[in-house]
């Protein structure tokens, strides 16, 4: 009791020594009352010299993000609707979806479990998905957000005529094949049975559905009902006056510039602390840089370039995220590079911890196989491929390796980094005996030209962090060997299976399964898991961690939590 | 006079079809198209969708009835699609149109009272320490490339004294627009001006010192005339002849200075814009900003002629 009154007078003290209703001579004689000894008075005095400042609640936050500064992604305030219209090719304007939109399950910012926007609580139980949505949502014009909305969200997805990239996320719905056939224009597997109730028949497990969920915007119905689904994307709510029921409501769009929006008083979660929330798109990282030097932006994007300005501003922190896997990716249907020993000889080769502790400086981790970054996927056998040249010229000479042609290492992000990691690379291939020309995709085309018909040898090139495992069988299974070039019947198998059940553990078993395969193939060589770095304004509290994800916004953000300070 | 004009006019036509061909072979010879820049390298897109698309954006007709087709639009104020963003050109020209405006018209100004200004000391106080400074300076500026100069103007005057913004032309809920946008428009406006402002500290100190030593300005000495009335109404205005032929033809060195410009202050008027034409490929954009450009070089060239017969009524025109 005692104890306890003494930690809650000491800590009122260290407060009220902060906020400056106390005078450090007070604050001296108080403590001294308390009988506190020399050193908990002096850590007194410097609790009231520092005091922490306030978080408090209204403000402005600025944040700018990539608009191509450092190689990465995100998007800009263009004139281009398709960059706000997320339906047909997934736009650019994460951000804006993030705060403006409301999705019925968003990713956890660790990218391990899912966590509910709009759905309060959910169930997956073999062909059966049911939805719980929260009760009081609103529209950002008022009116109600019900299970019908969302309900009408999938059928316009899964509709041919809206051409959209998300329509395949509903394939195992049942009257899925029907909608896209033309002999119906809803799925009979999706219902509302009551305002705050979505079901879901499907015609066999699907764990790839609720991942699916976390890129889906719910629309709304009473705005676009009646639409011309083929033109959807031309819809004026895209860009102006726009609809959501996420935390920030857009208030003006300006072309190139910026993206202001408010904050939603009825918003489900509850009204965003903040008032006011803008987004800048640079197209330069100095210049977005120095706006943050200035403290009009409170978050800005940098490279590992840019590490001495950042780490010498002291109202400054670097946050991280991972970006993705760089790799390169080999044409495994060139008669050269058709061989596994020649792939896993190039994999031997290649120095990856010293390029990521002295061109990456520590941002970025050595890696052998895809999806690092999710824990749980991962085998524990994995071969990390240690730098071996000996090794790596062991295995060519068995495979036969001629060396006697110069294949052409394309890359396509423009920053000095890469081209110096590219360099690296092509040094470290030269001197086991494998001689690449580098060239850098300037967008002319030939790359893709080369891509499609198939006569490419190696690029090099990144995925952002792919969320869901399911995702990878979109470049590595053999519905994508036309294109991708690789095709196994096992790793197939093993994702099919992962497919079909929503056990995590036993996803988890499939999984490892199937990225074991890929660590043994190589039809990439996966050389590191690059980590973005965001500088922060310390004014800014997102929560922990911090709600950066790769290049933008995190999946979960809880937007409405951020405070500021004054 | 007006026969001088017409065939003026007429030549200029010449020149305008002339640049229209030219940068439609050029970006037809460019590898790559819209198609192309449009889809990532992320993106799973087949072969087949993009013939599709290229049939969609008429990509698959030969390049000279493209051309043709074009030209018939263009002539009656119709530049078609912007590719990226399927918005008219028009429309998108005339939005951006004014933001540069104010951008080429503040660093316009500037550089006229700055320029003259600085040339006429100079001259007069030739040989002088100020003289030296001038020149220094008027160097200096000639010689720094644009964009380092706008780097080094955030540097300092944004970055370190924090006394204007680094980019964009407003902030977020400003209470007054107008002088948000003066505010905005100060550094880009003086790093875009200070070449031009350099040319006419240059020109205007060697045009009135060539002035300064003519007989006629020794008559109105001797008339009595006061030092200042002497330079201002006998020497400058005499200057000034070269000087206008001077702005003139620079306009068009603002006008693409103003592409560097924009894009290092993030100032979204047609440089920015042509900037990222080029970097899309999005040609009908690119052709229509090209000529655009080509129209103010003729122009200005023009105005620069008859501007010289106003001001100088010794030069006449085809009589």
């Amino acid at each position: 009791m005692t104890q306890d009154h003494e930690v809650t007078t000491f800590d009122r003290l260290i407060a009220r020594a902060a906020d400056g209703s106390i005078s450090r001579r007070e604050l001296v004689k108080r403590a001294g009352a308390l009988g506190l000894g020399a050193p908990l008075v002096a850590a007194l005095l410097n609790a009231a010299e520092s005091g922490p400042a306030r978080a408090q609640e209204g403000g402005e936050v600025t944040l700018s993000f990539d608009a191509g500064a450092t190689g990465g992604g995100g998007g800009k305030p263009t004139e281009d609707i398709l960059a706000y219209c997320r339906l047909i090719n997934g736009g650019t304007q994460f951000e804006l979806d993030r705060m403006v939109d409301i999705r019925l399950v968003t990713l956890s910012a660790d990218l391990q479990s899912y966590v509910g926007e709009l759905a309060e609580s959910w169930t997956l139980d073999g062909t059966n998905v049911t939805f719980k949505l929260r009760p009081n949502a609103t529209w950002h014009d008022g009116e109600p957000l019900t299970a019908s909305d969302v309900v009408f969200t999938i059928n316009l997805l899964a509709t041919p005529a809206t051409k959209s990239r998300w329509g395949v996320t509903f394939r195992s719905v049942k009257g899925y094949q029907e909608l896209q056939d033309g002999t119906a224009t809803t799925m009979s597997g999706v219902s509302a049975p009551d305002d705050l109730t979505v079901v879901l028949e499907l015609t066999e497990p699907d764990s790839g559905l609720l991942p699916g969920f976390m890129f889906i915007s719910i629309l709304p119905e009473h705005i676009f009902q009646g639409v011309d689904l083929s033109k959807v994307c031309e819809h004026p709510n895209w860009t102006q006056n726009r609809i959501g029921a996420g935390p920030f409501k857009l208030v003006r769009l300006l072309p190139n510039e910026r993206i202001e929006m408010e904050a939603f008083d009825n918003y489900v979660l509850g009204r965003p602390k903040i008032d006011k929330l803008n987004l800048l798109f640079f197209q330069s990282v100095e210049t977005s840089l120095a706006a943050f030097q200035q403290g009009t932006n409170l978050v800005a994007p940098m490279t590992v370039l840019n590490l001495d300005l950042v780490e010498s501003l002291d109202f400054a922190e670097i946050v991280t995220t991972p970006a993705g896997t760089g790799a390169i990716w080999v044409n495994t249907a060139h008669p050269d590079w058709s061989d596994k020993r020649v792939r896993q000889a190039m994999s031997y080769a290649i120095d990856r911890k010293a390029i990521c502790e002295s061109l990456f400086r520590g941002y970025a981790d050595p890696v052998s196989s895809e999806i690092p970054y999710l824990p749980w996927t991962q085998p524990a056998d994995l071969n990390p491929y240690d730098y071996d040249p000996d090794r790596a010229k062991a295995l060519l000479q068995e495979a036969g390796w001629k060396g006697d042609t110069t294949y052409t290492l394309w890359y396509y992000y423009p920053d000095r980094l890469t081209a110096t990691v590219m360099e690296a690379v092509q040094q470290y291939l030269d001197a086991v005996g494998i001689r690449v020309e580098l060239r850098l995709d300037d967008g002319s085309g030939v790359r893709q030209r080369e891509f499609d018909e198939g006569t490419w040898h190696l690029i090099y090139g990144s995925y952002g962090a792919q969320p869901a495992p399911s995702n990878l069988s979109v470049i590595f299974g053999c519905q994508a060997q036309s294109t991708w070039t690789f095709c196994n019947p096992e790793f197939d198998a093993a994702m099919e299976a992962a497919l079909r059940t929503y056990d995590q553990d036993e996803q988890a078993q499939y999984y490892q399964k199937a990225i074991k395969i890929l660590n043994e193939e190589l039809p990439w060589i996966w050389l590191f898991d690059r980590k973005n770095l965001i500088a922060v304004n310390k004014k800014l509290n997102t929560g922990d961690p911090p709600a950066f994800g790769p290049g933008h916004i995190l999946y979960a953000n809880n937007a409405h939590l951020w405070t500021v300070e004054e | 006079m007006r026969k001088y004009l017409i065939q003026r006019l007429l030549h200029s036509l010449v020149i305008l079809l002339g640049v229209s061909v030219l940068v439609f072979t050029l970006v037809e010879l460019a590898p790559g198209d819209i198609v192309d820049s449009m889809i990532s390298p992320e993106m799973f897109v087949t072969p087949e969708v993009k013939e599709q698309l290229r049939r969609e954006y008429g990509l698959d007709e030969p390049a000279p009835i493209r051309y043709v087709r074009w030209l018939g639009r263009a002539v009656q104020g119709d530049f078609g699609y912007s590719l990226a963003s399927r918005r008219p050109i028009r429309d998108i020209i005339l939005d951006r149109l004014p933001i540069s405006l104010q951008l080429v018209g503040f660093a316009l100004v500037i550089s006229v009272v700055l320029g003259i200004g600085t040339g006429v000391i100079a001259a007069v106080k030739q040989y002088s320490w100020i003289d030296y400074l001038v020149t220094l300076f008027a160097f200096s500026w000639l010689s720094v490339p644009g964009f380092f100069l706008g780097m080094l103007m955030i540097y300092i005057f944004a970055v370190r004294l924090n006394w204007f913004p680094a980019f964009g032309t407003s902030t977020a809920g400003a209470e007054n627009p107008f002088l948000d946008r003066l505010h905005h428009l100060v550094l880009p406006g003086v790093t875009l001006g200070l070449e031009l402002t350099a040319a006419l500290t240059r020109y205007t100190r060697s045009s009135l010192l060539e002035v300064l030593h003519s007989d006629y300005m020794t008559t109105a000495r001797a008339k009595g005339l006061r030092e200042r009335v002497v330079i201002v109404r006998h020497g400058l205005r005499n200057a000034l002849i070269p000087i206008i032929t001077v702005i003139a033809l620079r306009l068009p060195y603002l006008i693409s200075g103003a592409v560097v410009i924009e894009t290092v202050f993030q100032w979204p008027g047609l440089g920015f814009l042509t900037l990222t034409a080029a970097n899309q490929k999005d040609y009908p954009l690119i052709m229509a900003l090209a000529l655009a450009v080509t129209v103010v070089v003729v122009a200005s060239s023009l105005i620069a002629d008859i501007a010289y017969s106003l001001v100088d009524p010794r030069i006449r025109y085809g009589d």
